[in-house]
């Protein structure tokens, strides 16, 4: 469109890779110190990273001639070593299935107050909103040792449930507050429309409401499936038997325990805890970057 | 919602209660559940460090506000918190959240090619685990063979094994640092959010005056960016008195308390010395302490949560 009201920018369009930067260096001779600096912090930034990968590939001795670069033969046999001699696997299991019912729960449990928050009209829905709401200030300090004891109370120690239920109550006032936000920005017609052909409250939040949070949705699985799986605090102080740990906490202490001065076998943990974090990062990461600001700047 | 005309037979009086009440079954479970498992532990803390507790024993005694006198006068060690605290605070303001506010501004710069990948890279430290940034920096930190001390060897020449986390001159800051490297990239894209609302025309009316990019920084960046910034920084403050899973995995609070923060203490006196009642009263104080900031929070968010 704006092609043929202004050709100039057709031609500065049409530039493509090299080309174009050399062209706007030239405009902004500025923009190299730019550059320089924000190649200079990806470096910083994406080194560690990539130095831990490639440690896991490295042989012990080669840890000390050769601690920078790339691995001299790319050794895969610490992979095979944690992943079938170690419960590594199951730890992963664990936080992947953990992770899994978190989310689920906190999506099941935010979705019908959320829509009643943004949709419906009731006495004291201002009230128990910010009820709510005061749960995002709310330090998990705070409620760490109580709750610790009521898990104690229960006889939950040591089962799975004394990480998901609490991981589920704490995800639920961020979770409502976005989805609210959401329920409120969709049209009430759409529900009176439903009404008018007969559909309960229920159908309309059902069938016509929640199909049309699905961006919502997806940030908010993304955004808590990585929480939960990064969790570390709350799952070390209820979690002693080792088949319910999760990969956090397992890599924690074993490492702690025996692997702490063979690098190459700990850095390989560590890449096994890291590698699904990254994947889905890379694949979602839009979806991820939304939640967070939104969560920074609304809530 | 309620109009239904077209009803020949007079519903029942539970049929009547049961329209009524549609808004509320919605959630009545889930804040029910909410109720139980987040917000009441939070107000039994306030009550259980008012006794002293070891957690196991059926014994509780009432002590009423010693718990709290002892903490603030007599405990050493959360004044040791506290202060760490306070420089983790300053550090946090100082370090990740003006490098973030930094790059996010050349991040916007006219004209950048790349801006996807340096995005993506720049923010993924922030992905991964507390624990595994911990433990990868603790290699990096290590005095025999790591990546720093081999960095000074090349350029200095000399060995170096500087222990930075056994010392307890350098502990704090070199966890503050590792922090650092991972939160970055979450301050830049929130900054970054942040600029992209700032009108363009702003910046070429600025440049037509003869403003250079300093300049336009200063007089036009910050004060357009004021709210995110204000925002950015109670969340640092309360961020930063709540800090704890990496100070826990890479220096457990050592060497001697030199890195010990308000949570490590409380865990500390819960798990290890089965103190709860004395925890309580630890964090109660933390929920003071971030109560008054997140009011400031909230009074700065007043337009959004409140319309």
């Amino acid at each position: 469109m704006t092609a043929i009201a202004q050709p100039t920018k057709l031609i500065s369009h049409e530039r493509r890779g090299v080309q174009a930067l050399i062209f706007s260096l030239k405009r902004n001779p500025w923009l190299v110190l730019v550059y320089a600096v924000l190649i200079g912090y990806t470096v910083i930034s994406i080194y560690p990273i990539l130095w831990m990968l490639f440690m896991s590939l490295k042989t012990n001795p080669e840890v000390h001639t050769n601690l920078f670069g790339l691995p001299q033969s790319w050794v895969w046999s610490h992979y095979v070593h944690v992943l079938t001699t170690t419960r590594v696997p199951r730890y992963i299991f664990n936080s992947a299935w953990i992770s899994m019912v978190t989310v689920i729960g906190v999506l099941l449990l935010s979705l019908p107050m959320g829509f009643a928050f943004g949709q419906l009209k009731f006495k004291g829905s201002y009230l128990l909103f910010m009820l709510l709401l005061a749960g995002i200030m709310i330090p998990g300090q705070t409620t760490i040792l109580p709750l610790f004891l009521q898990m104690k109370r229960f006889n939950l120690l040591d089962s799975p449930l004394a990480m998901i239920i609490p991981y589920i109550a704490a995800g639920l006032p961020f979770a409502t507050f976005l989805l609210r936000g959401f329920f409120r920005s969709l049209p009430s017609e759409l529900a009176d429309a439903a009404v008018v052909d007969g559909a309960s409250t229920f159908q309309v939040f059902w069938h016509v409401m929640m199909p049309l949070t699905r961006p919502a949705i997806s940030t908010l699985v993304i955004f808590y499936f990585m929480w939960t799986w990064n969790e570390f605090l709350w799952a070390m102080l209820v979690m002693n038997r080792e088949i319910f740990k999760t990969i956090t906490v397992g890599i924690y202490t074993s490492y702690q325990n025996q692997y702490m001065f063979d690098w190459p076998l700990m850095s390989t943990g560590l890449v096994i805890v890291t590698a699904p974090v990254i994947v889905i990062y890379l694949i979602f990461q839009k979806q991820f970057i939304e939640g967070l600001t939104a969560g920074a700047l609304k809530g | 919602m309620e109009k239904k005309p077209r009803i020949i037979k007079q519903p029942t009086r539970i049929q009547v209660f049961w329209r009524k009440t549609v808004p509320y079954q919605f959630i009545i479970l889930p804040l029910a559940f909410y109720f139980t498992f987040f917000f009441l532990p939070a107000l039994q803390s306030f009550y259980l460090g008012l006794f002293n507790y070891d957690g196991y024993s059926p014994m509780k005694t009432f002590v009423g506000l010693d718990n709290f006198r002892k903490i603030i006068f007599e405990d050493r060690l959360f004044t040791r918190a506290i202060t760490n605290n306070i420089y983790w605070t300053i550090g946090s303001l100082v370090l990740p959240l003006t490098i973030g506010l930094l790059l996010a501004t050349l991040f916007n710069t006219k004209g950048l090619f790349g801006r996807g990948f340096f995005r993506t890279a720049i923010f993924m430290p922030y992905v991964l685990s507390m624990i595994v940034v911990a433990m990868l920096w603790s290699e990096i930190y290590n005095p025999q063979n790591g990546i720093i001390n081999r960095l000074i060897e090349i350029v200095t020449g000399n060995a170096s094994h500087i222990a930075f986390l056994g010392d307890t001159h350098t502990a704090l800051i070199s966890v503050l640092l590792a922090a650092t490297w991972s939160a970055v990239g979450f301050y830049m894209v929130i900054f970054y959010a942040g600029l992209q609302t700032i009108p363009e025309e702003l910046y070429e009316c600025a440049s037509l005056e003869g403003a250079n990019g300093i300049q336009s920084f200063f007089y036009i960046t910050l004060p357009m960016l004021k709210e995110v910034l204000t925002v950015m920084i109670v969340i640092t403050v309360i961020g930063s008195f709540k800090v704890f899973d990496i100070i826990y995995t890479m220096t457990h609070g050592g060497p001697l308390n030199a890195t010990e923060v308000t949570a490590t203490r409380m865990i500390a006196e819960a798990f290890s010395y089965s103190r709860f009642g004395y925890a309580a009263a630890y964090s109660t104080l933390i929920f003071l302490i971030i109560a008054v900031f997140s009011a400031i929070y909230l009074w700065l968010n007043r337009r959004q949560v409140g319309e």
